[in-house]
């Protein structure tokens, strides 16, 4: 894929996340999910929990987003 | 040149870009928060997942201590990293980074955090207003630019 095409699609991705967040926050509190070519396609209580749906999938991960949701409510501190 | 952030992140006032990284492997994106709090830059496990790059075995660099008793371990990733950044006209900035730290923690919010040494090293100024914009901006003229 093209580097044009991979931040286009990164780009969608990011969106789809973005505008569901809400729900995801409802239905995957405290978990890292995977989400490509606009759908969730994985969840875990790890980064590697998901890593390994990826790889099971053939999912290439330049090609996917992972990240943690919080439960609703909580506080960030770095 | 400006590099606009988004001032919040859901909902947190906290400025943060959409990142992508050009590993060893392949590329990744993530969500990158800018902490003035912190003279680091730090990828975090899962994003480093991301990359491709396995930190199983990187001994443990430096131990980053905040507001809590816990504490985070970091290993030095010593390879080239391409970082590419958002300018407002779309266009990227790309940054290239020959030493960077990786959390160690699988546990916890893993995000990225560019810390100050970022924008210390590419000469870049930060600005944030809560309630309007957030941007950074480079002054100098020496950027490498590839096609929307």
């Amino acid at each position: 894929m093209e580097e044009k095409q991979i931040f286009e699609e990164a780009q969608k991705n990011k969106e789809f996340l973005d505008k569901n967040f809400k729900i995801f926050e409802k239905e995957y509190p405290n978990k890292f999910i995977a989400v490509s070519g606009a759908n969730v396609v994985g969840t875990g209580e790890t980064p590697d929990a998901v890593f390994e749906i990826i790889n099971q999938k053939k999912i290439d991960k330049s090609n996917v987003l992972v990240e943690f949701i919080p439960i609703a409510g909580s506080i960030l501190i770095l | 040149m400006r590099i606009p952030l988004r001032t919040e992140n859901r909902g947190r006032l906290i400025p943060n870009l959409f990142l992508a990284v050009l590993g060893p492997r392949n590329m990744a994106h993530f969500d990158a928060i800018i902490d003035t709090g912190s003279d680091t830059t730090i990828i975090s496990y899962k994003d480093a997942g991301l990359l491709q790059i396995s930190i199983k075995n990187k001994p443990t660099a430096k131990r980053i201590q905040g507001i809590g008793s816990t504490e985070a371990q970091i290993c030095e990733y010593n390879k080239e990293l391409t970082f590419f950044l958002t300018k407002e006209d779309g266009t990227k900035f790309k940054v290239i980074s020959q030493k960077t730290y990786i959390s160690k923690e699988e546990r916890g919010a893993n995000i990225t955090i560019i810390g100050m040494d970022f924008l210390k090293e590419n000469n870049l100024q930060f600005f944030y207003n809560p309630n309007g914009v957030a941007y950074l901006e480079r002054v100098e003229k020496e950027t490498e630019e590839i096609n929307k």
